[in-house]
């Protein structure tokens, strides 16, 4: 049964049957389960859930979830959980031959996105998760707008951000402005409240020698978050949201855009980067920012692990201020890569169960007390983490999220814009920066990138 | 030189003694092809590592061709577009130009790393130096070293706060620093200069090994003739390393032209395309993007290059 059912999907999806793909499913008939692809599962007896995550390295955040995995364990006896530890590119990179193949993990993290989550829901590899949401109660957990950022596309993988969901996030993943408060105090200045200030202040840590903002080019993602941060700031986040979910009429050659990539050119020229940033990953250069060097670095959440010790109540995260003084705030905020059920999962109803449990409130206050930021929260939530005594960079993360969350505006990552997006905009980014391309080429660039994605779309 | 030569008294009676031996089978031989020619039996000793080849080298090849017909994101069905993939890649400027870049590092690959070993097998084979192994063992060892390993190193050597750059301050040239793996001109040097350091000693070991069977009797009848050290490298050293100079160079181009490795850790392509190659492109197109058929094209493409370059330096070398 097992063998032809993947000897049936292997030949559907390798083009020109060869003698690697007879090959192929000899191998994959070796290593068979024994799993059904369609029915929710067992839930009684001994059951091993097989669960993947993609956040290899993030010692913080996993030590989150053995403490998770070990409660559901005791609420489960009968469950034994098997948490695969894989890092980002390598389950980026994995994950469509593992989903497509006979052997699927029972939960698995999914990168947003249509390279990723839309080309594997294209392909019916994932489970609509509506009816546990139902079931569960996802919605009270987490906004819509989050709910739909992190999971949400339509049946056929070409739409995001609304449609069916095919996953959900446990941790929040935002970007903003880091800064080193200490040394904002000595250069006398204060915290920005508008854009215009901001750079002010980045004018002013230049005259005094201080990197304003560190900066690494070389990985690409630090570039797209400086560059949306400024469109953003000088837009409004709906317009970038717009232009990211490629509504009708958005495109990227405009007059905000080049004015956006101006501001950064600018920056460049003024020597608001690090030196040689190009030669620096975002790494690299927040290492040096939680190590007391540089004023401010755009950078993730996801770095509250990272900056440790007596930097820990020095350092502060807030969102990139607006040009527009008294709007909400706004920020690349998103889910941390989604958790998704593969349709070939063997324990369905059990990964839903387990899930449900780490998207819950209680759930949250364990990732709290590891200095995460857990995307289901709530004000309340914030009086755990004093009691829990978490300080400084950790909590304002945390804070800042909620109020993100709550009143102001999440936007997604504009990498998410095309599938080769991440690779046109960083490059694009970085020749700007550098001064090999124009405002005006910029923008053009991106739109041909951009244009022919949503022309072949249709 | 008495020994070498065979007389035919002795190959008459080395036959003779052959007959004694094999006489109780002569009647099963006789119909059969002569010893030494092929017989079918040979395909069934061959047949283990033919079946590996065609398993793990022929038919991935031949799948790779056939993807690269197709429009194909590694999951859902693929559909066939002909030619399109390698039209789209003549019509692409970053591809166009990663090909150009490993062009660009072949110099650095191939070309420097040959003519550094011919330097230093050359002095090395001309007066025996006391301690050579000790040379060459030391000189070969960026070879040994992990290629993820040596760029992670130069990765840290070249940073903009880095070694390199703080020795050139120490010595009054700072205004040579720069970021060299973050300079749109320096980078793919610097990457090349990387590879240059790996290979060279390969070059030198193989050079030399190939110097010590020149027979010395042609360096003393040089030397006779009043040949100085560059007259003898080019007229004894360099004639006799013909081979081991095709080897180096197939070993090196193909080393230039499929560089990942130290791309991937050392700059990942950049800044901007500065650095990009074709087997980067080929892992970002198939893995990153998800587009699984150029990703083959691109690959088929790369694979193709390779091999009429190295039939042509085979062939140049054989003439």
């Amino acid at each position: 049964m097992r063998t032809t059912l993947t000897r049936l999907r292997a030949y559907r999806l390798l083009p020109g049957v060869g003698v690697a793909a007879a090959l192929a499913v000899g191998l994959a008939a070796c290593g068979s389960g024994s799993s059904n692809a369609t029915a929710a599962g067992q839930t009684t007896g001994r059951i091993t859930l097989v669960v993947q995550n993609g956040d290899g390295g993030e010692t913080g955040l996993l030590a989150g979830y053995a403490k998770l995995n070990a409660a559901f364990e005791r609420q489960h006896p009968n469950v034994t959980i098997k948490f695969v530890t894989k890092n980002f590119t390598d389950l980026v990179n994995t994950l469509k031959l593992q989903l497509s193949g006979p052997n699927p993990p029972d939960l698995t993290q999914v990168n947003q996105g249509y390279a990723s989550m839309g080309q594997l829901v294209t392909a019916h590899l994932l489970r609509p998760l509506d009816s546990y949401a139902n079931r569960y109660g996802w919605a009270s957990r987490q906004s819509a707008g989050l709910l739909g950022i992190d999971g949400r596309m339509s049946a056929t993988g070409k739409t995001m951000g609304s449609g069916v969901l095919w996953g959900v996030s446990a941790t929040g993943a935002w970007v903003g402005l880091w800064e080193n408060k200490k040394i904002l105090a000595s250069l006398g200045l204060s915290q920005p409240t508008s854009f215009t200030q901001f750079e002010a202040d980045l004018a002013a840590a230049k005259q005094h020698g201080v990197i304003p903002i560190q900066y690494g080019a070389s990985d690409g993602g630090e570039s797209i978050w400086i560059f949306e941060s400024i469109l953003m700031a000088e837009t409004s986040p709906q317009e970038v949201q717009a232009l990211i979910e490629a509504q009708p009429g958005a495109s990227f050659d405009s007059a905000a855009v080049v004015r956006a990539a101006q501001t950064l050119q600018q920056w460049a020229d003024h020597g608001y980067f690090t030196p040689g940033f190009a030669a620096y990953n975002n790494t690299d250069v927040f290492a040096k920012f939680a190590a007391g060097h540089g004023l401010f670095d755009v950078n993730g959440s996801f770095n509250t692990g990272v900056a440790t010790g007596q930097y820990v109540d020095e350092l502060t995260m807030l969102p990139v201020p607006s040009s527009v003084a008294g709007r909400p705030p706004a920020a690349i905020a998103t889910g941390d890569i989604a958790w998704a059920i593969p349709t070939g999962s063997s324990h369905a109803a059990v990964a839903a169960e387990y899930l449900n449990y780490i998207t819950s409130p209680a759930a949250a206050n364990v990732l709290i007390a590891a200095d995460q930021v857990p995307a289901t929260s709530n004000r309340d939530q914030l009086d755990y983490a004093r009691q829990a005594r978490i300080t400084g960079s950790p909590y304002d993360a945390l804070a800042q999220w909620i109020e993100v969350m709550d009143s102001g505006v999440p936007v997604p990552y504009m990498d998410w814009s095309t599938p080769t997006f991440y690779n046109t905009l960083s490059a694009a980014v970085t020749e700007l920066a550098s001064n090999r391309l124009t405002p005006q080429a910029f923008a053009s660039r991106l739109q041909a990138d951009y244009g022919a994605f949503v022309k072949q779309r249709g | 030189m008495t020994t070498t030569h065979v007389t035919p008294a002795q190959t008459e009676l080395a036959a003779a003694r052959v007959l004694r031996v094999g006489a109780g089978r002569t009647q099963r031989i006789r119909g059969s092809p002569p010893p030494g020619e092929p017989r079918r039996i040979g395909y069934l000793y061959v047949l283990p590592a033919l079946v590996l080849y065609v398993a793990f080298v022929l038919a991935p090849f031949v799948h790779t061709a056939i993807l690269s017909l197709y429009s194909w994101d590694g999951v859902t069905p693929a559909h066939f577009v002909g030619l399109r993939n390698f039209r789209d890649i003549f019509s692409n400027p970053v591809l166009l130009s990663a090909f150009e870049h490993a062009f660009i590092l072949i110099i650095f690959y191939a070309a420097l790393p040959t003519v550094i070993g011919l330097l230093l097998a050359g002095i090395m084979a001309r007066s025996p130096v006391r301690g050579m192994s000790l040379f060459s063992t030391v000189l070969f060892l960026p070879y040994v070293i992990a290629p993820t390993a040596v760029a992670v190193v130069w990765r840290w050597a070249l940073a903009p706060d880095g070694p390199l750059n703080q020795l050139l301050h120490d010595v009054g040239l700072g205004g040579l620093a720069k970021p060299w793996l973050g300079d749109f001109n320096w980078a793919l040097p610097s990457v090349g200069l990387i590879g240059t350091w790996v290979l060279y000693g390969l070059a030198m070991v193989l050079f030399l090994a190939g110097a010590q069977k020149i027979p010395r009797s042609l360096y003393d009848a040089a030397r006779i003739d009043g040949a100085g050290p560059v007259w003898e490298f080019l007229s004894v050293t360099l004639p006799g390393l013909r081979n081991e100079l095709v080897v180096v160079l197939v070993l090196t181009v193909t080393a230039a032209l499929r560089n990942f490795d130290t791309v991937y850790v050392a700059t990942s392509g950049g800044p901007g395309t500065a650095t990009t190659v074709p087997s980067y492109l080929v892992y970002n197109t198939a893995f990153v993007v998800g587009s699984v058929g150029a990703a083959a094209a691109l690959g088929l493409l790369l694979a193709v290059l390779i091999f009429v370059l190295n039939s042509a330096i085979t062939r140049l070398g054989s003439q």
